[in-house]
């Protein structure tokens, strides 16, 4: 199995090189797959580098299958794509928060008039509590998800109106009105004929979940639930979105096809994208080699292409021919890379030290060779694009050799022995400084990170070791505060920002503030922002977080990345943004198609 | 014969118990933790609740695969070691409790030590501090929790001085103390009862047939091969799927190598030093010496219809023609979109083969028996094809052994360059996952495969060569 590995990875850079012998080619004109201007194909194929795992709304693990999902399965909001706030789909509008005497809130909802599921039946109430109960049944195998929806203790129902409930919550949270309408409601026909789940009751489950357990009928129902049928079988997976399963050959495709009767149509008020889909059939077409993918995009066999690599991209966007046929746009991405020290070690104790380490890395350059300038820099967690949250006034390090030799200077270190490397006495012990710098094994772009660092760190007597280590070893070193240096990401939601797992120093253990991060200031401040409904209350705290966070240097913030996207021209309303995956197909027109 | 077939069936039920403990002690030492890698999978948005629930959710789902069980049957050990760590859920937890005791010899107490520390932490969560003291409050639970990574005697006492500073410095954190205080006195008691020559005395501990290693290897006997960690689908299903085509590439891999190799071996033989010989020799190990995934990449960019020529259909959207389509539109799509992949699969081999095949060839045509039938008058043809050709084949049946596990492990380099998903993809995808009910279940079956290639290998030296026989001593 190794040799394989070593082959792979010989063939990434084989597969560069293949990719620069193509750029040298040119772009000879040889075919010309003439679409018809009258005859304009609205089916559409979007590529994917892997196969969905599953898709059960609950029990889904990856990405991939969360972004086909929203087409079957519909919550209470989503996030516009566009403005990226809450909008409602199921929902008639945004909910109303107040304070309960329990401390925590109470959210109330109603949900559309028009809602109904395929057989005509209206979605109420009791949809969303049952779908609820299955989130909480302690049997389904949704660990990933369920402790999102703790904080939701109970449902309130009105006699008057069957599409109206209040959620009752345990706490003030940020994240509170999000989590409580992101979950997909399912059809209780479809999902629990039987009536398993009658019985139990949300309070029941939430307090009781270890005595139930073993339940007979929890657990029936939970391996109904979890079977493979719910996976991936068309007659199972229904919801109340405008595409159901239409095929899925594994490792292939998933297909899905437009609903002839949708509620969606019927909807006036209120409406979002969420509320319309134009298009009769999507094909999610899984190539998981890059190369072929790209290929298969020149030759037309694909319509929509994200993360294409950046040398790839810059390429395409000199390629006439391609320009003719595709959109390229680069949207944000919300997510960021930073390199993170661990703070806890004597030798990187003194903050100066790591500030030396931010001077020496040559941020702009990073983006301009790596990522061909497909990124923006950035001095904190939270994305630029945030506006309100984002503190714009943080100066980011300048790449300045001279600056951390001073720092550094200034901490002690000198080379006391010219053995090239600096060295100092700590703890009665000389020590020198070197790095360890860990990176995860077959990512390029973060070992030429490491290696131009390297090199910087050489000039002002700083030995650093490049280590690849894979994923798993990479990651549980972290976790276990087993490293010097690492090259590490973090992607973020549009939603607001919660700091608590990454930063607070009760994730030191158990979360995932690997480098140490933290003390009672920051900690109080990342519990108010956890708190603060109000969003220029939040601001404040979050400046301030943030100034801590670059004059702490714990991470070297670097940037984040540039979305890089190619959409068939044929298609209209393909505008893309930050909200992964970057683009909403549904909503894609086609020139004879319109918007019922 | 029959007794010989017979005696090398029972061979194999030793030999796979061997390969699945070893298949088994492997997976389970390599790194990386497969209950971590599942849940945080994806879920790399750093958003999650708080502490106590991500835990809950480890345990829970530790406890569903299975991993909360003891490994084996039994375990060889010294006497310090305890025959319940295995139910302790956090893995550094598990590796300092083990570093401990050790070194102190005592597993009672030091399980007694873990749960007061767990006791004294959960009761430190439910404290409510005034503002004043959140400094030290926060400290107080950061000492607390480093505990559990501490195996070291120096670092634990000062962690408990720091700890016993804050607590009897305000008398807020009186409701703690008492707990504090048992915690202390267990540490102390753990130095000086300690007993480190525990570590010399062999102790044997059985677990009885409720072991991760028995339930595995008794449901794959049953032919329940498990449940996929990653998608959670049966194991038998997901390598249904990947079964499929792993097969069908490899026998049209398999059988146009041979009929390809098989001729040409005997072409480069028989016409040993002629101009024709040297060239498809050369040309063979020109092929030979290709990098299949660079080939492969090349023949997608020139071959696929990107910027250059449009010959082949990317191999990507096997099986696109629905099943309702008529049976030979399907054959021929299909195979049209199999040209590329199989062609890379198998170019390689011609040398290899071939070489085994010339060289077998080039023993027997020097020997007596072929001058004689060339001296009887025989056709050339006749020579080489029926007299010279059964008896040159013992290098190939030996190749031939491996055909068997080759058919099903697949590659993964034009799997994946292909995008089709074969065992090849699977099983290196899963490796990299600790996906470890579909790398066991691909790595027996390969063994018993390959058990079998060699079984009928024996089998068919005796069919070409009649001085090869099984049935009773030599003859």
């Amino acid at each position: 199995m190794k040799s394989i590995k070593l082959k792979t990875q010989k063939q990434l850079s084989i597969l560069g090189l293949a990719i620069a012998l193509t750029a040298c080619g040119g772009g000879e004109g040889k075919k010309d797959n003439g679409n018809n201007a009258n005859n304009v194909n609205p089916n559409i194929v979007l590529h994917e580098l892997s196969d969905a795992d599953m898709l059960n709304p609950y029990n889904y693990q990856d990405a991939g299958a969360g972004y086909i999902l929203p087409n079957v399965f519909q919550s209470l909001l989503n996030i516009d794509f566009k403005t990226l706030e809450l909008v409602p789909v199921l929902a008639e509008s945004l909910p109303e928060l107040e304070p309960n005497d329990k401390g925590g809130l109470n959210i109330t909802y109603k949900i559309r008039k028009e809602a109904t599921w395929d057989d005509g039946t209206p979605i109420t109430a009791k949809d969303v509590e049952f779908s609820l109960k299955v989130m909480k049944n302690p049997k389904v195998d949704n660990a990933r998800l369920k402790p999102y929806y703790e904080f939701i203790l109970d449902m309130k129902f009105y006699d008057d109106d069957p599409k109206k409930f209040t959620f009752i919550c345990d706490k003030v949270y940020i994240l509170a009105e999000a989590s409580s309408g992101d979950f997909s409601i399912l059809p209780k026909s479809t999902y629990d004929p039987k009536g398993l789940m009658d019985e139990f009751t949300i309070v029941q489950l939430n307090t009781e979940a270890d005595k139930l357990k073993d339940n007979p009928k929890i657990t029936e129902f939970a391996d109904w639930f979890n079977s493979e049928n719910f996976q991936r079988e068309k007659e199972y997976i229904k919801g109340s979105g405008a595409y159901t399963l239409k095929e899925w050959v594994t490792g292939q495709r998933i297909t899905l096809v437009r609903k002839e009767k949708w509620w969606g149509d019927n909807v006036t008020e209120n409406k979002n994208d969420y509320l319309v889909a134009n298009l009769p059939q999507i094909t999610y077409q899984t190539i998981n080699d890059q190369t072929a993918a790209l290929v298969a995009l020149k030759g037309e066999q694909i319509d929509v292409m994200r993360s294409v690599k950046p040398k790839d991209f810059s390429e395409l966007l000199k390629n006439d021919k391609f320009l003719a046929k595709y959109n390229a746009t680069t949207p944000p991405f919300m997510a960021y890379n930073y390199l993170g020290i661990n703070t806890r070690l004597p030798k990187f104790s003194d903050k100066r030290t790591r500030q030396a380490f931010a001077h020496l890395v040559d941020v702009d350059k990073l983006i301009k060779i790596l990522q061909y300038g497909y990124g923006q820099r950035v001095t904190g967690p939270i994305h630029p694009s945030k506006k309100k949250q984002y503190n714009p006034n943080i100066k980011p390090f300048d790449y300045n050799p001279e600056r951390a030799k001073e720092l550094l200077a200034e901490v002690g270190w000198k080379d006391s022995d010219g053995d090239g490397t600096l060295d100092m006495v700590l703890n009665g012990k000389k020590t020198d400084l070197t790095i360890k710098f860990t990176v995860n094994a077959g990512n390029d772009i973060r070992k030429q990170t490491a290696l131009f660092f390297q090199e910087d760190c050489r000039k002002v007597g700083i030995k650093v070791d490049v280590v690849p280590e894979d994923w798993s070893i990479y990651i549980e070193n972290q976790k276990n505060h087993k490293f010097e240096m690492f090259y590490g990401g973090w992607v973020a939601a549009p939603t607001p920002n919660d700091h608590k797992q990454i930063f607070h120093t009760e994730s030191y253990n158990g979360g995932s503030n690997y480098t140490g991060f933290g003390n009672t200031e920051t900690d109080a401040l990342i519990d108010s922002i956890r708190v603060s409904l109000d969003e220029d209350k939040r601001a404040e705290f979050n400046y301030k977080l943030q100034e801590i966070m670059h004059d702490n240097c714990h991470y070297i913030f670097l940037y984040a990345p540039t979305e890089r996207i190619a959409i068939h021209n044929r298609f209209g309303n393909a505008e893309t943004s930050a909200m992964r995956p970057g683009y909403w197909e549904a909503a894609f027109t086609t020139g004879s198609a319109t918007t019922k | 014969m029959l007794k010989y077939i017979i005696t090398r069936l029972l061979i194999f039920i030793p030999t796979l118990v061997a390969i699945s403990l070893l298949t088994f002690i492997i997976s389970i030492n390599t790194p990386g933790d497969p209950v971590d890698s599942m849940l945080n999978q994806s879920s790399n948005t750093g958003q999650s609740s708080d502490k106590l629930a991500s835990e809950q959710a480890y345990i829970e789902q530790r406890a569903k695969l299975g991993l909360d069980k003891p490994l084996f049957y039994f375990s060889i050990t010294n006497a310090t070691y305890s025959d319940t760590l295995y139910r302790v859920h956090k893995k550094s937890h598990r590796e300092t409790l083990e570093k401990l005791s050790f070194k102190y010899g005592d597993w009672p107490q030091i399980a007694n030590y873990y749960s007061l520390i767990k006791k004294f932490e959960n009761q430190l969560f439910l404290l409510n501090v005034s503002d004043d003291l959140a400094e030290d409050y926060r400290k107080l639970k950061e000492f607390t929790n480093s505990l559990y990574t501490t195996a070291d005697e120096k670092t634990a006492t000062t962690i408990i001085s720091n700890i016993d500073f804050i607590v009897n410095g305000d008398k807020e954190f009186i409701p703690v103390r008492p707990n504090f205080t048992a915690l202390q006195k267990a540490i102390i008691s753990i130095v000086q009862n300690q007993s480190p020559h525990q570590h010399y005395i062999p102790k044997f501990i059985w677990y009885g047939f409720d072991n991760q290693y028995h339930n595995w290897i008794s449901d794959f006997i049953v032919g329940d091969f498990g449940i996929s960690y990653k998608d959670k689908r049966p194991v038998s299903s997901v390598l249904w799927d990947a079964l499929q085509w792993t097969v069908l590439l490899s026998t049209l891999s398999i059988i146009l190598a041979y009929l390809v190799a098989i001729p040409l071996g005997i072409k480069t033989a028989v016409d040993k030093g002629s101009k024709t010989e040297k060239s498809i020799t050369a040309t063979l190990f020109m092929l030979y010496s290709l990098p299949n995934f660079w080939i492969a990449t090349l023949l997608i960019i020139f071959l696929c219809g990107g910027d250059y020529l449009d010959l082949f259909p990317p191999a990507f959207s096997l099986g696109k023609l629905p099943e309702s389509a008529p049976f030979w539109d399907r054959f021929f799509d299909t195979t049209h979109r199999l040209v590329l992949p199989v062609f890379c699969l198998t170019y390689a081999s011609f040398a290899f083969i071939s070489r085994q095949m010339r060289g077998g060839m080039l023993n027997v045509i020097e020997q007596d028996f072929i001058r004689t039938a060339r001296a009887k008058g025989l056709k050339e043809n006749t020579v080489i094809w029926k007299h010279a050709l059964r008896n040159s084949l013992i290098p190939i049946i030996t190749l031939f052994a491996n055909v068997f596990p080759l058919a099903i492990s697949g590659s993964f380099v034009i799997e994946f360059i292909f995008s089709i998903p074969g065992v090849g993809k699977l099983t290196l995808e899963a490796l990299t996952a600790r996906n470890y009910p579909i790398v066991y279940t691909v790595l027996m079956f390969t063994a018993i495969l390959t058990l079998i290639g060699n079984l009928v290998a024996d089998l068919l030296y005796a069919f070409v060569d009649p001085r090869i026989s099984f049935s009773s001593g030599k003859k």
